[in-house]
């Protein structure tokens, strides 16, 4: 009834009369600073038709209806600004440029504020930073470019995703991940990717890549509840808003941009034995085991030869060498023993990466229509074979004022990707794990007894696929063979209308559409590998179809200093995910991969999920005389996500701001241009109970009691029990206070803001783990709570500022502290070595600690706590994996503090820009690295150099243990041994650009061109050496494409 | 431009509002999936009942990491049994080595997932057990679900007890696993452990529930879901672990009483169609879509599976010239080769195996019970009854050796010589489907590697070691803390 109610006082409101009484006011407009008079200035008044320009004096003359109306005063490139004359008849303008920080217009919730007004804390970041960059999806480009954003992008697969956090991890289990809003309508984010979540095919599919971030005019990052919860039930992790490019009333302007580059590994990976060292490792290791047994050296050296023939290639008479008998004694090679081969499987998956990217674009119009048009087409070949990604992308935001009370709009996107992946994570195809996990010994191409290559019949050399580590393999054959293919469609998109009425109020109703279609096809061949002999075939299909609707009546008055600003709406959106699936075998013969040349159907699935979300919100901002300001934010939302008890949520923020630089006592600091204190306070919520990158099991149904269906057997369909339901699951719910302190001084040439933050989060959305007696592994609950604090500094310096010389220096750091607050009694372990216990991280390291190798028998150790026999607690050490105890005092793989440092630098035509980031403290995993020390366990598998370190003999001090052939010690087993510091400095991006003079470009018919030079994550410094420290949240690296460094050269052309 | 008048305006405004007001629709709010059904639903209507039984049967063949039922616990019953072995540095992601080599700790997933896995299996038929009463069905349906049910609880139970507690033989006292009857709420207290004897008799009287109550076995019931032979043969293994000789041999001869035993060539096809003496088995077709999550992937000599295990040498040694279970070891030269190719063939510590076919069909049937584990367990249960007995032992004995090739006549053994003849039979009629282990820890034996040219662990435990349970899951000991751990 309620629901009735308030839609139909909506609409109430719109209809009310209008009474008016007229004057005429002249004055002048001049610029601030030199007070030259400005021509061609805007003048109107505001939500009137009449608009009248200053002249080449800077003077005009306007008729004002009543002494109540506001005059809007507005010129390209400077702040607009609303004056109400009152009884005035004539005034002095002064107008300021628009490049002072805290003037600046920032886009926010429902609207835009003036910064100076802003009681939230939000960062913008301009498209300065996404254009030209080599980079599939702008949030790549936000990190280190603001305070308290933490971005990781692990894979180098390109339209692979990221994971974006604000102040920290406010979710256990849930989405930790921000809301993403596109001109004003939440959009879907995430990897769409069925192919990638189903099987272990590399992370891939990022819908946020669908976007081109050449169309991005602005991202603003809201991080606190003054600014955020306005979105309420979506808001505890932050929210950011993209903003893309709208026309400009003016000659149309054409843009074009043009790039291309070539990328290589970021970070290269451990040193690794090549196939002479390895060989001769297991040589070694079973000469010494003959000589202990009692044998003489000759016949240790036959038997050694022998046995390292056939446990590295199961026979006697095989090997990498010339020879089946390779060596004649220890250390001595048989006179003409050389290897045959020698394959570094690494250079054979690697590949340079080429990078092109173009975009076209048109603006302009008049005073009513306003448009914006761009094309763009983004083409990256990944440095891994089989590793590919296409992007055409089309965007049309048009805009149209049909009258001074109505005006209407659309804003486009309509994109398509081509994207080929290779597979992934531990999946025996995934080229980087065979290459990083085969050695060297065992051969690329199929050689015949002399070492001569064999040759197909079309004349080229044949793949081996014999290695004892993934038998049937090789990933260089496979990439020809095998398919994996994601084909993504995306068209968002909104079109609006604003209506104003009796002066000072205005409604406006939008409706968003985001279509998202992917459909995948995978492929393993009948020949080798994963489906051999048979052969398998996948197809998938999704579609994703979020529906948005917005209405918003807002009222602006000011009354004297008083300024009144209230905003009410209603928001609902449905969102349906529809899933097809099927997977055939038994193909007719090699070459078809089509599913219809399959017979034997194995899976044939189709299933949709839905969500739906009702809300109601408003907000009021008020200021007096431009100096003390508050804003209020109330929102009650709906979601479908919840039992019908709890569906409802209520969400709401208070916030205040005080420019003390407006106060009497500051008017004689002169070196002061801006200081201002603003605090917050307020509460959001989240019901996305999923993981960031699995769409199709997101939990949208979590609060339910749940038969699943399709568990066939014996060809009939049946159905078990899978989710215990709660009925009572409700909002995660987050609480944050935030106070900051903005300053502006020496002529707004050094600014900057502090601020500090404390989120709790509680009632957290998790998977509560159950006792496995019940028949269940948990029940999704919101027992837990949680908390993020911390504190943010950005400076910003401008050393010089002129038309030759200017220069722009920015730091921010931010540092952030998590600690779980409430989780009950029991301990609860996530899948990636953590622990979550009250009082610690939540992603505090819990594992087992290293205590180094017995040099009596080169065994490893780990340390255990045990009770003496005096009855008191002691550690000790033991060899037995199993039995060490496990620690959560190791470190956490979250970073203690990150941040970014840019410099912008001009010089006459040239510009030099260097962007850094940096995270430190945090403890990182190198899984890869405990795969290379085995130290015999896996026999075939690559060894690290270090192996040579191995203890040898008793009374050997090392931290490497002892080698041997089948070792069982578990010395590489999960441990402190692997654990590393994970800090590290990334200079994100350099360009050296030259901006053409326009004399040069002129005649040719150009208004301006600029070529550049630009490195994209050109130098890492890190800590720990060997892998990428840029790595998943949870601190551990994958096998998956690693990340890249891309140098690139560009143009960017404009008519 | 024409200015439009101020009423068109708004009435155009409203209309696009009223358009857009989506959310005042009640009920918008309530959506649900349509894979799945409400859990209060799934016993209102007959079909829906069927389905939720099949849905049991396809948690036990479930093809994925955890697969407790559909290769796991067979395979690491055999791994740990010492006559079969998973050869070192196998490419199948670390698979069976910890069994092998008894390292399981509670974090390992054999024990997390067995537990979780058999748990799920009897919350699936405490569910039976709390609404087939209620449910729309006849007196006679209801019993014969409940039968259904019960069977499949003790066959979890059975799994369970065998892993987790010590084994009856040696200490009936021992701490058994928590028995829950009927379903157990996310907010109620576990039950503890109580006793294996507990857990055995609770075993007993679920089978002989489910032998009463099951529909009277007809040619037309399926082998692959439960049926009175099969839970006879469950019977007679329970029995036989409990050392209840007479009870044992008595369900072994009735679960085997239309079961005759198949032809001897039967052995070399492969194990994956049934033939006459399959009892029991778990079906497996192309649509469920195993791929290499099968025994018959891991047993696989060509490469094509995992072709993770082997015999060991001394294992292979023991097999007679004669006997018709050697020429399953005989491999040809590829998947593809002529038969004329078959050879003997060792790779990395043993010898290739060709028991379980892996190459010619992905619908590979799993065969859990078939008579000659029947008549082993009745030789057996007699032999161990004393002189009086031995005769019906040696008979039994006789049927298989007879099919084998290795006897034209009964044996000359007796007392423990005859016995022992019994486990080596039964050690190379059965190995690859899941007993070795069991039967050491039965029958109070030491596991003794010592001496054996092929393992690459050589392990000693005396019955009553530590490493001879599977220690409770951490997931469990972290969930629950009341429960008592290994």
């Amino acid at each position: 009834m309620l629901r009735h109610l308030s839609c139909f006082i909506l609409l109430q409101i719109l209809f009310t009369g209008v009474i008016a009484q007229e004057y005429i006011l002249s004055g002048t407009v001049s610029q601030e600073g030199t007070k030259l008079p400005l021509t061609g200035v805007n003048i109107k008044i505001k939500g009137g038709v009449t608009v009248t320009q200053s002249d080449s004096k800077g003077d005009f003359k306007l008729i004002i209806p009543d002494s109540e109306a506001q005059i809007v005063v507005s010129y390209v490139g400077y702040v607009t600004q609303e004056i109400k004359p009152g009884k005035a008849e004539y005034i002095n303008i002064v107008l300021r440029s628009e490049q002072t920080n805290l003037n600046e217009v920032i886009v926010v919730a429902y609207g835009t504020v003036k910064k100076e007004n802003f009681t939230g804390s939000a960062s913008t970041v301009k498209s300065e930073t996404f254009e030209n960059r080599p980079i599939t999806s702008f949030e790549k480009a936000l990190q280190g470019a603001v305070a308290g954003v933490q971005v990781t992008s692990v894979s180098g697969q390109p339209g692979s995703t990221s994971s974006v956090r604000i102040r920290g991890v406010g979710s256990l289990s849930g989405s930790s991940t921000p809301l993403y809003v596109l001109d004003g309508v939440a959009i879907t984010n995430g990897n769409m990717s069925y192919m990638g979540q189903t099987l272990e095919v590399t992370n891939t599919a990022d819908v946020l890549s669908m976007l081109n971030p050449n169309d991005i005019e602005s991202v603003t990052v809201l991080k606190d509840a003054s600014a955020a919860a306005i979105y309420g039930s979506r808001a505890a992790n932050g929210v950011i808003l993209i903003n893309t490019k709208k026309g400009k009333s003016g000659k149309t302007q054409f843009s074009a941009t043009s790039s291309g580059g070539y990328s290589y590994q970021a970070v290269p990976k451990h040193d690794i034995l090549n196939g002479s060292e390895y060989y001769k490792l297991f040589w070694d290791n079973y000469y010494s085991q003959k000589i202990k047994a009692g044998n003489t050296s000759t016949d240790a050296v036959t038997a050694a030869n022998e046995l390292t023939n056939t446990k590295l290639f199961g026979s006697k008479t095989k090997n990498n060498y010339n020879t089946i008998s390779p060596f004649t004694a220890k250390d001595v090679l048989a006179p003409g023993a050389a290897l045959y081969y020698d394959t570094d499987w690494r250079d054979a998956v690697l590949r340079k990466g080429i990078t092109k990217d173009i975009n076209v674009s048109a603006q302009g119009g008049t005073d009513k229509i306003k448009y914006f048009v761009g094309g763009g087409y983004f083409d990256q070949k990944g440095i891994v074979i089989g590793s590919d990604f296409k992007r055409y992308s089309g965007r049309v935001n048009f805009s149209n004022n049909v009258s001074d009370k109505f005006s209407l709009g659309i804003n486009n996107s309509l994109s398509y990707s081509d994207q080929n992946t290779p597979p992934g994570a531990g999946g025996a195809a995934n080229p980087v794990r065979f290459a990083d996990l085969v050695s060297n010994i065992y051969p690329l191409y199929v050689m015949d007894a002399n070492g001569a290559f064999v040759l197909n019949a079309s004349g080229n050399k044949t793949y081996s696929y014999v290695n004892s580590v993934t038998p049937d393999y090789n990933p260089l054959g496979l990439a020809e063979l095998d398919e994996y293919n994601t084909r993504t469609a995306r068209v968002i998109s909104n079109p609006y209308a604003e209506l104003k009425f009796l002066k000072d109020f205005k409604v406006r109703t939008s409706v968003g559409v985001d279509y998202i279609t992917n459909r995948e096809r995978q492929f393993y061949n009948t020949l080798h590998g994963n489906a051999a002999i048979i052969g398998r075939g996948y197809r998938y299909s999704r579609e994703d179809i979020t529906l948005t609707f917005i209405n918003t009546l807002s009222y602006n008055k000011s009354l004297g200093d008083h300024l009144i600003d209230v905003l009410v709406g209603q928001e609902a959106f449905k969102s349906r995910l529809d899933n097809n699936y099927s997977q055939a075998t038994n193909f007719a013969f090699p070459g078809v991969d089509e599913l219809i040349s399959a017979s034997t159907p194995t899976i044939a699935r189709s299933f949709y999920t839905e969500k739906r979300f009702e809300s109601y919100f408003s907000r009021v901002n008020y200021s007096f005389e431009n100096k003390y300001f508050l804003s209020a934010s109330f929102r009650r939302d709906g979601s479908s996500t919840f039992g019908t008890s709890n569906q409802f949520g209520n969400f709401y923020s208070v916030g205040g701001a005080w420019r003390l630089m407006k106060e009497r006592f500051f008017q004689n600091v002169s070196f002061l241009n801006e200081l201002k204190l603003k605090a917050s306070f307020g509460k959001s919520g989240n019901d996305k109970i999923n993981t960031d990158n699995n769409r199709a099991l997101d939990g949208r149904y979590a609060s339910q009691s749940l038969y699943s269906l399709g568990k066939n057997y014996e060809g009939e369909g049946g159905m078990s029990y899978t989710q215990l339901g709660n009925p009572d699951l409700g909002w995660e719910k987050n609480t944050s206070i935030d106070v900051g302190l903005e300053f502006a001084a020496v002529n707004n040439r050094l600014s900057g803001e502090f601020s500090y933050y404390n989120r709790g989060s509680d009632g957290l959305l998790y998977f509560k783990q159950l006792s496995r007696i019940t028949g269940f592994e948990g029940i999704n609950t919101n027992f837990a709570s949680m908390d993020n604090y911390g504190f943010e500094l950005l400076l910003n310096a401008q050393p010089f500022k002129g038309k030759k010389l200017d220069w722009n220096i920015s730091f921010n750091y931010a540092r952030n502290t998590n600690r779980i607050r409430k989780i009950g009694n029991a301990e609860y372990l996530d899948n990636s070595a953590k622990r979550w216990r009250e009082g610690i991280n939540r992603y505090q390291w819990y594992i087992r600690d290293y205590a180094g190798v017995d040099p009596a028998d080169g065994k490893p150790l780990w340390y255990k706590d045990e009770i003496g026999v005096d009855g008191k607690p002691k550690r000790t050490t033991t060899s037995t994996w199993g039995t060490a105890t496990l620690y959560d005092n190791l470190g956490s793989s979250l970073p203690k503090y990150t941040g970014g440092f840019n410099s912008t630098l001009k010089y006459q035509q040239f510009d030099f820009n260097l962007f850094a980031y940096f995270s430190v403290g945090n403890k990182i995993y190198d899984g890869l690295y405990a795969l290379l020390m085995h130290n015999g366990s896996s026999i075939g598998q690559q060894l690290s150099t270090d192996v040579l370190k191995a203890w040898q003999k008793e009374g050997d001090i090392t931290s490497v243990p002892r080698f041997e052939i089948s070792n069982t010690d578990l010395g590489n087993n999960t441990s402190s041994r692997f654990l590393f510091d994970g800090s590290y400095i990334r200079v994100k991006n350099i360009s050296l650009g030259y901006t053409l003079p326009k004399k040069q470009v002129q005649p040719v018919g150009l208004s301006s061109a600029r070529i550049y030079l630009m490195a994209e994550n050109l130098f890492t410094i890190a800590r720990h050496k060997g892998m990428d420290p840029e790595v998943e949240i949870t601190g551990v690296n994958n096998n998956d494409v690693p990340n890249i460094k891309t140098i690139s050269l560009g143009i960017n052309i404009g008519l | 431009m024409k200015i439009f008048s101020k009423y068109k305006v708004l009435l155009v405004g409203a209309a696009l509002i009223a358009s857009t007001m989506t959310a005042c629709k009640k009920g918008f709010l309530d959506v649900s999936p349509n894979d799945q059904i409400n859990a209060n639903e799934a016993f209102s209507t007959p079909e829906k009942i069927r389905a939720a039984m099949t849905g049991i049967y396809d948690l036990t063949t479930t093809a994925s990491n955890t697969s407790a039922y559909a290769h796991n616990m067979i395979l690491n019953s055999d791994v740990k049994g010492g006559d079969v072995m998973i050869v070192s540095g196998a490419a199948n992601y670390g698979r069976f080595t910890n069994g092998y080599q008894f390292i399981e700790t509670p974090n390992s997933y054999e024990p997390t997932y067995y537990w979780a896995t058999c748990y799920q299996i009897i919350a699936n038929t405490n569910q039976f057990v709390a609404n087939i009463p209620s449910a729309p069905l006849t007196d006679l349906q209801k019993t014969q679900y409940l039968a259904e049910a019960r069977a499949l609880r003790a066959e979890a139970y059975f799994w369970l007890v065998r892993w987790f507690s010590k084994p009856y033989a040696l200490d009936p006292q021992a701490l058994g696993v928590p028995i829950v009857k009927l379903p157990l709420g996310a907010n109620q207290t576990p039950p503890g452990r109580g006793t294996v004897k507990q857990v055995y008799d609770f075993i007993v009287e679920d089978l002989k529930f489910a032998e009463s109550n099951l529909p009277e076995y007809k040619s037309t019931t399926s082998i692959f879901r439960m049926n009175i032979p099969a839970v006879q043969g469950y019977l007679a293994r329970v029995y036989l672990t409990m050392e209840n000789w007479a009870e044992a041999s008595r369900y072994a001869k009735l679960a085997r009483a239309t079961k005759p035993l198949s032809a001897a060539n039967d052995l070399l096809n492969g194990f994956t169609a049934k033939t006459s003496e399959w009892i029991y088995a778990m079906n497996v077709r192309t649509d469920d879509n195993q791929g290499l999550l099968g025994v018959h992937s891991f047993y696989d000599p060509y490469d094509v599976g995992y072709s993770s295990f082997r015999v060991t040498d001394e294992f292979f040694n023991s097999f007679g010239s004669n006997d018709i279970r050697k020429q399953q070891f005989l491999v040809k030269s590829s998947a593809s080769a002529a038969a004329s190719t078959a050879q003997y063939r060792r790779r990395g510590e043993g010898y290739l195996i060709n028991k379980f076919d892996y190459t010619t069909t992905t619908a590979r049937n799993q065969v859990l019970i078939r008579s000659s584990e029947m008549y082993l367990i009745e030789a057996e249960a007699e032999a161990r009854q004393g002189a009086s007995h031995e005769d019906a032992a040696k008979l039994a004995l006789f049927e298989i050796q007879k099919r084998a090739g290795v006897a034209t006549t009964i044996t000359a053994n007796t007392g423990s010589a005859l016995v022992k003849e019994i486990m080596n039979e039964r050690a190379k009629e059965l190995f690859g489907e899941g007993h070795k282990f069991f039967d050491l820890l039965r029958t109070k034996s030491i596991i003794d590697r010592t001496g054996s040219i092929s393992h690459w662990k050589i392990v000693t435990f005396s019955p009553g070691d530590k490493k001879l349970v599977l220690p409770i899951p951490q997931t469990e000991i972290n969930a629950n803390p009341g429960i008592e751990p290994n």
